[in-house]
C-alpha cells in the first residue's frame, strides 16, 4: 500500500511537472456571432446576432500543434420562426434563449515567425433553454 | 387570442466546425489571438427550445406551419482574445 502510494505521488508530481514544462496556455475571448437563416419546411428560423465571451486552454505539446478545450456563452439571442402567410407564427415562438457551448479540438499553426495563422477542427455540445417568452402585450 | 403556457425546457445539440486565425505574441507571457469558427449544429427540429417550444412539442404552432421539420443550424463566430502562456514556450 506504501509503495502504490509512493508510486502515485511521483506519477502525479511528474505529470505537474511535464504540464509545468509545457506549453499551457488560458484562453480569453470574445466577439460576434452571427446566425443565417434557417431553413425549414414552412418556415425559417432566426437566432438574433450576439456577442459571445469564451474561456478555454490551449495546450501545445510542439510549436506546430495544438490542442483546444473552450467554453462558450453567447449572450441571450433572440429566436422565433417566421413564415410568409402569418405574423403569428413569430408571436408565438418568439424567445430570449440560453445558448452555451463546449468545444474541443486541434489546431495547426503554421511555422512562421512573427504571426502564426493556425486552422483547426473542433467539436462539442450546444445547450439552449428558453428564458424569456414575448410579454403578453404582444400577443393578438 | 392567448399565448399557451409553456414549459422552458431544454436541449443539448451535438455540434462540430472549423476554425482558422492567426496568433501574435506582444509580450513574453501573452499572445493576442484573432479567430473566426463556423459552428454546425445539425438536425435541430423547429419544435424545441431554439424556438421557444417545449421538450414534448408543445407550444409548437403546428396549426400554422404544419409538421415540425429539422435543418441544420450553421452559426459564424469571431473572436478577439488573449492567450496567457502557464508554461514554458515553444519556439
Amino acid at each position: 500500500m506504501k509503495s502504490i502510494t509512493f508510486l502515485l505521488v511521483f506519477l502525479i508530481s511528474f505529470r505537474f511537472s511535464a504540464i509545468s514544462q509545457s506549453n499551457l496556455q488560458v484562453l480569453v475571448s470574445g466577439g460576434p456571432t452571427f446566425t443565417p437563416k434557417i431553413k425549414y419546411n414552412n418556415s425559417a428560423g432566426y437566432i438574433s446576432t450576439v456577442v459571445t465571451g469564451s474561456l478555454g486552454l490551449v495546450y501545445r505539446p510542439v510549436s506546430t500543434f495544438g490542442f483546444e478545450l473552450k467554453f462558450s456563452d453567447l449572450s441571450h439571442p433572440t429566436s422565433y420562426l417566421k413564415n410568409d402567410t402569418s405574423n403569428t407564427v413569430k408571436i408565438y415562438t418568439t424567445s430570449q434563449i440560453v445558448l452555451q457551448r463546449i468545444l474541443a479540438g486541434f489546431n495547426y499553426y503554421l511555422p512562421l515567425k512573427s504571426i502564426k495563422p493556425f486552422l483547426g477542427v473542433i467539436t462539442g455540445a450546444t445547450y439552449a433553454q428558453t428564458t424569456q417568452t414575448a410579454p403578453q402585450s404582444s400577443i393578438i | 387570442m392567448l399565448k399557451p403556457p409553456k414549459l422552458h425546457l431544454n436541449l443539448q445539440s451535438f455540434n462540430w466546425g472549423f476554425q482558422t486565425g492567426a496568433t501574435l505574441d506582444i509580450a513574453k507571457s501573452v499572445v493576442l489571438r484573432l479567430d473566426a469558427c463556423a459552428v454546425f449544429i445539425p438536425n435541430v427540429s423547429n419544435n424545441t427550445s431554439y424556438f421557444d417550444a417545449a421538450a414534448d412539442g408543445s407550444g409548437f404552432p403546428s396549426f400554422i406551419i404544419g409538421n415540425p421539420s429539422s435543418a441544420t443550424i450553421i452559426q459564424w463566430n469571431i473572436n478577439l482574445g488573449l492567450l496567457i502562456n502557464l508554461g514554458k514556450r515553444n519556439k
